[in-house]
């Protein structure tokens, strides 16, 4: 399958090939030369595009069920025991993701030359937010270099989704890590935006501490780091190996899965790792859509997803508790932010939650699904905050309102997403948006859980408040956003969007609707296609050194009674936040709702003073080290040593003059010395 | 072989600067006609040093021998393996490269330039000599012209940091001397078998045996030819006296093959073990590890751009080849009974180099706290095969192998690295005459080609893979976990301190916003210059081309590590004077028996 390596290698080109352009004219880049740029990046992506769907049909029609096609492309390291190469794994994970990320991507190829207009204004961009003197800043456009970044980004991502092994996997998750850096730092005149960019990348690197150990402490017991290799062994039946014989390495195994998990914790802005994220919205819409929402901060999601059979009981049960704190955290924060794409990084935020605690519970079709219908609607949603961006010039919900009149087809778009991420549907007739059926099996899962851990009740409770707060912060947003009068003079002036921004969100809403429906006739559907090639196993599986921990099997949420149950759950749940947002509207505190002065506090002033306060203290024990001991101590007492032993010298205080004859005598001197006296001794 | 170059052109590596430098201090030329010789004096060495990739270096080391003081077991050996072909072409490809950027000198030009020819042939020296008194005299010899490049052509403070400098690397050269005399003074040639004095190139720099017998045969028409060395060695076979030798070959063949160096010196510890201290003291100095680093910010402050690329880019190394070329090989036993100093050490220094880096406001001291924070990764990667024991000892050899080859993939990679980011700070520095980040800012809009470089030479000295820093933090990393987990966690903990000042060096200097056109900051910002272009290009072309397939350069060194690896897994001593238990591993005889006993 030449078409796995094909697809990163063409957006590859173009990431490659657009610098050597950029550098080549110096100077100056022409709106010419960063209109090709653009051209020949969203060109690569929809090759790209083209190439995975040609995949993910070969995939369909070979059976889904196969085993994966796996190879190396090239030899990266082979240094005694170690040996690793570029090596690709498709399996339907792979195939699927890579569909994925090349739908959403190529839409915001094409959705970001509408966006960047200014850009590629001929004479400069002025950036109100920086001041510059006194005026606010002039620079030049520079939207190749937005396209550079996003070409390495999609590139570095579908190297992270198709990579073979642990080591592959590990490198091109520090390029996302390194392309969201740049990108989110595209506008690096911005304080805010250079800041984000770099704790973005700190809090990643954090995490990946963790990622590293784990990934070396297996090494060190599989000696390999393939996730499969060509005979059908391989990391991941090593590591299950391990974890049904139980015994010594059974406890290693717990501390590598969660070495492994901490690096997701990062990526994917779980707690404690989560306040990146909200402020790498100072990143372009367009890269919010797709790094922030759809792709990149479900890596971690992934990676869980890929690494599945290495996690035992007692890792998953941490995954799901982790996940279920953070959905609650997001979803809180969210109904009180104040910022239409800050409300939309909290709602990505918890609704990561969800899909950590899908795999956690052990649902690991109902987790990556729920990825996949994710990318569709939140993507959408942070397109359709871009157009609002793009024609108020501001993300503030209290300067917004309104705008269905103003932009009617963005209103409606964006009503299709919020309808999605709600999960609305008729549980009865499995009939709905895609959010609907990625949801109700999150909550068949959790219902499945619960009956075989009975001290599990939270992880049923966490979900179930969740979608209550989902619907209500969804609400909020869209209510304040397009209903209502408009409360600035921007709102009142908006303009609808252009089509090059339509179109894209067009796509997605449609994919959004229908990404959970089964073709009619053929009985293929996406859920259907994923749990084909789970890896989850079908029997219970039960904890060593925690026997309380059961993961029911793969199936044992299709028990009678848990469908019905989800979807009433579900359903309840949505409309008791629907109704609280109805309620909120008529006392007019959508606003503001209660409590929420508390939470952005929280969000807006203790959690960044406490970032702040870990950076100084962090700082000053290095000004300690370099100051307080480099200098004074040891320099000082080497100094003083030295001192002493000239002084004790015949004569010799004179070195300090700097006279380097002195110097060179003393040196021969010590030869003549010290090697007689090691003769001396043997002889 | 008709490709092979001859390996005469070793010496002349060596002597071709050494030979240059005095005939420019005799020639009557003017400073830019010296600059010019000088660039293509170096650039003549780096093409013949290119040459030598084509010597096959895999079965072994090639050797150059004349013989120079036969009577105290010296000779002038030179010889190219895995382990310094790299670091030899790393020296040959940064001295152009530094004398391009010292542009900025423009008194006493000419003594500049000879004092860095002399510095190169110092640096090429260490790294080709075989012999210990002649990698001694190289090991000197690099002293002298940075003591002068740093004092004269220096910053404000410059005679203090030249003088620290000096001072700390001859206190550190001093403890090296001692511990290589304490190994030569208890050295004797002749109890080795005629297959390892062949090996280690005393018949002759060509005769290499393929089997025993060959190998006698060798020995008998060596001790016909009735040269010098060949009568001392027959003499003293016949009188039964021992025959010193400062060949490290030899001395690494008598270090793990016999107990020669096993004798009780003093303190309850025999001479290997107060060789490996001293060795390892002394090249620590150098590398440089905590507590003996802080020689390092100081000179790298007050020292000119293009003597701050040589001093990072190579001088580092000579510390970390010198561990792994006599230290380890040497005295295999008393390194793995210390591994755990040299882990901890080298983890102390990966984190202190990283915290006093993240403390700097001066853009060069911070790059020069990095320094000490990366060659902490050589010491990881050399304590990684630790513990030499029979029933582990194949798989510790391995180990030791990946760890090795790691650190010396590591010199080389921050060899660029460092050399770049130096050269980088020159760079602003030239512009701005001060290197204070809180002062700088918004340096990529002016100068969107040297700050990219810069970021991709910064980003490889993170640690991103894809880039050259990745695989040598890997590699050590990977192969120290068995034996020193705790030392592994912190070095891995380390990287979020690295990219913590990376980050906020890169946030401060090259983003932000730029200078308003009127204001005097904008107009000095100027983009590069085609010359220095020249400088940084290459180097941060060279550290993606490393990141992205390190196998080549890898495959160069293995051999070389995995024979001294070999060396080091089995160490036969049958000595009953141990005083340390670990000291003494079980022979091969004795493995089998030892293995039974801990599975049993």
């Amino acid at each position: 399958m030449l078409v796995a390596w094909l697809a990163p290698l063409a957006a590859f080109v173009a990431a490659a090939i657009v610098p050597t352009i950029e550098h080549r004219r110096r100077g100056r880049v022409s709106i010419a030369t960063a209109r090709a740029v653009a051209q020949v990046a969203t060109a690569c992506s929809v090759l790209s595009l083209g190439l995975a769907l040609v995949a993910l049909a070969a995939w369909v029609w070979r059976g889904s069920d196969q085993p994966p096609i796996v190879g190396d492309w090239f030899r990266f390291v082979r240094v005694g025991p170690l040996d690793l190469s570029a090596g690709y794994c498709l399996d339907t994970l792979s195939v699927v993701m890579t569909t994925v990320v090349t739908l959403v991507a190529t839409c915001v190829h094409v959705y970001a030359r509408g966006y960047f207009t200014e850009e590629m204004a001929p004479e400069g961009v002025v950036d109100s937010e920086v001041l510059s003197g006194t005026l606010p800043l002039q620079r030049e456009g520079r939207l190749h270099r937005f396209y550079q970044h996003l070409s390495l980004f999609l590139f570095s991502m579908l190297g992270l989704v198709l990579s073979g092994n642990l080591a592959m996997t590990f490198v091109f998750w520090e390029l996302v890590g390194l392309s969201s850096y740049l990108l989110i730092g595209f506008y690096y005149e911005r304080e805010a935006a250079a800041n984000a960019a770099s704790k973005a990348m700190l809090v990643n690197r954090l995490a990946d501490v963790g990622l590293l150990l784990g990934m070396i402490a297996l090494w060190n017991a599989t000696g390999g780091l393939v996730f499969i290799d060509g005979e059908g062994g391989g990391l991941l039946s090593a590591g299950q190996a391990l974890r049904e014989s139980g015994g010594a390495n059974y406890r290693m195994l717990c501390w590598a899965g969660l070495g492994l998990f901490c690096g997701c914790l990062g990526k994917s802005a779980q707690f404690p790792l989560w306040t990146w994220l909200p402020d790498a919205m100072q990143g372009p819409t367009p890269v919010s859509a797709l790094v922030h929402s759809a792709t990149m901060v479900a890596a971690g999601v992934f990676l869980i997803g890929r690494v599945y059979p290495l996690l035992t009981p007692e890792v998953l049960v941490i995954v799901a508790s982790v996940g279920a704190l953070t959905l609650l955290i997001g979803a809180v924060l969210a109904c009180a932010a104040a910022d239409f794409k800050r409300v939309l990084a909290f709602s990505t935020i918890s609704q990561l939650g969800y899909m950590m605690l899908a795999m956690g519970l052990g649902g690991w079709v109902a987790g990556i699904f729920h990825l996949m219908t994710h990318a569709m609607f939140k993507s959408l949603l942070f397109l359709a905050a871009g157009a609002v961006i793009h024609a108020t010039h501001s993300g503030d919900l209290a300067q917004l309102g309104g705008l269905r009149q103003r932009m009617p087809r963005t209103a409606w778009l964006t009503g299709i997403g919020v309808l999605a991420i709600m999960g609305a549907g008729i549980p009865g007739l499995g009939l709905g948006l895609s959010g609907f059926y990625s949801k109700d099996l999150i909550f068949e899962q959790a219902i499945g859980f619960y009956r075989a851990n009975s001290w599990a009740g939270w992880l049923l409770v966490a979900p179930t408040i969740g979608a209550a707060l989902t619907a209500f912060y969804m609400g909020r947003l869209w209510l304040l956003t397009f209903a209502g009068k408009p409360r600035s003079v921007a709102a009142a002036e908006a303009h609808e969007a252009a089509p090059t921004l339509l179109l894209p969100m067009l796509v997605l809403a449609a994919l959004a609707i229908s990404a959970g429906w089964t073709l009619p006739g053929l009985n293929a559907s996406l859920a259907a296609l994923l749990d084909a090639g789970s890896p989850a196993p079908h029997q219970l599986t039960v904890g060593t050194l925690w026997p309380e921990a059961v993961i029911p099997g793969a199936h044992d949420h299709h028990a009678p009674g848990i469908k019905l149950r989800a979807g009433l759950l579900a359903l309840g749940a949505t409309a008791a936040g629907l109704a609280l947002v109805g309620i909120s509207r008529l006392r007019g505190r959508l606003a503001n709702p209660l409590g929420a002065g508390v939470v952005q506090a929280l969000d807006l002033r203790t959690l960044p003073a406490i970032n702040r306060g870990f950076a100084t203290s962090v700082r000053s024990c290095g000004t300690f080290l370099a100051e307080a001991i480099d200098r004074w101590t040891i320099d000082n007492s080497l100094i003083g040593f030295t001192r002493g032993l000239w002084r004790g010298g015949v004569a010799l205080h004179r070195i300090e003059t700097g006279s380097l004859r002195h110097y060179i005598v003393f040196l021969v001197l010590g030869v003549v010395f010290l090697g007689s006296l090691a003769i001396l001794a043997v002889v | 072989m008709t490709t092979t170059p001859p390996l005469t052109l070793l010496p002349m590596l060596v002597t071709l600067p050494a030979i240059g430098a005095l005939g420019l201090l005799i020639a009557p030329v003017s400073a830019a006609v010296s600059r010019r010789l000088t660039l293509g004096l170096m650039l003549l060495v780096a093409a013949l040093a290119a040459t030598l990739l084509g010597v096959d270096t895999a079965p072994g080391p090639r050797l150059w021998l004349a013989d120079w003081a036969p009577s105290i077991g010296t000779q002038a050996l030179l010889g190219i393996d895995g382990l310094s072909l790299p670091l030899v072409l790393l020296t040959a490809a940064l001295c152009p490269l530094a004398l391009l950027a010292s542009e900025a000198i423009n008194q006493r030009v000419k003594t500049f330039c000879v004092l860095m020819l002399l510095l190169e042939t110092g640096m090429l020296g260490v790294f080709l000599s075989l012999d210990f008194v002649l990698f001694y005299v190289c090991w000197e010899l690099i002293l002298i012209p940075m003591y002068f490049l740093i004092g004269l052509w220096g910053g404000a403070n410059r005679q203090a940091a030249a003088l620290k400098f000096f001072v700390f690397t001859l206190i550190g050269s001093l403890l090296m001397l001692a511990g290589g005399l304490i190994a030569y003074g208890h050295s004797d040639l002749t109890p080795l078998s005629a297959t390892q004095l062949a090996a280690a190139g005393v018949f002759g720099p060509h005769a290499v045996a393929s089997s025993g017998a060959e190998a006698t045969a060798m020995q008998e028409a060596w001790l016909a030819t009735g040269s010098p060395s060949a009568t001392n060695f027959d003499r003293a076979q016949a009188e039964g006296h021992a025959l010193r030798s400062f060949n490290l070959l030899a001395l690494a063949q008598i270090g793990s093959s016999t107990d020669q160096f096993a004798v009780p010196l003093f303190g309850g510890h025999n001479a290997a073990w107060w060789a490996f201290v001293l060795l390892l003291a002394g090249m620590a100095i150098k590398l440089p590890a905590v507590p003996l680093h802080t020689w390092l910010p100081a000179a790298h402050v007050e020292a000119p751009t293009g003597v701050s690329m040589l001093l990072a880019g190579v001088l580092l190394k000579l510390g970390g080849y010198g561990l792994v070329r006599i230290a380890w090989p040497l005295c295999p036993a008393a390194a793995a009974e210390l591994a755990w100093l040299v882990a901890g050490v080298g983890a102390i220094s990966i984190v202190w180099g990283a915290l006093a880096a993240l403390a700097q406001d001066d853009f060069k001291r911070l790059v020069a706290y990095s320094s000490v924070s990366h060659m902490g990764y050589v010491l990881l990667g050399l304590a990684a095969g630790s513990v030499a024991t029979s029933s582990g000892g194949a798989w510790l050899a391995e180990r030791w192998t990946l760890g090795a080859t790691g650190a010396v993939f590591q010199m080389v990679a921050h060899g660029v690295t460092s050399a770049g980011l130096f050269f980088a700070v020159g760079v602003v520095y030239e512009r701005f005459g001060h290197r204070d980040l809180r002062r700088l800012g918004g340096l990529i809009n002016p100068m969107p080609l040297g700050s990219g470089l810069a970021i991709v030479l910064f980003m490889a000295s993170l640690g991103v893979p894809g880039l050259c820093g990745f695989v040598g933090e890997l590699l050590p990393l990977l192969a120290a976990w068995q034996a020193h987990p705790l030392a592994v966690a912190a070095a891995a903990a380390a990287t979020v301190l690295t990219a913590l000042y990376t980050l906020r060096a890169i946030r401060l200097a090259y983003f932000g916003a730029d200078a308003p056109p009127d204001d005097p900051r904008a107009l000095e910002a100027k983009p590069l210059r085609a010359t220095e272009i020249l400088v940084l290009a290459p180097l941060a072309l060279a550290a993606i081309v490393l990141g992205v397939r390190p196998q080549p350069l890898l495959e160069r060194i293995e051999p070389a590590i995995a024979a001294r690896a070999h060396a080091l897994q089995a160490p036969s001593h049958t000595s009953a004077t141990a005083k340390l238990p670990t000291f003494l591993p079980l022979t091969r005889h004795d493995a089998p028996d030892a293995g039974r006993t801990t599975r049993r």
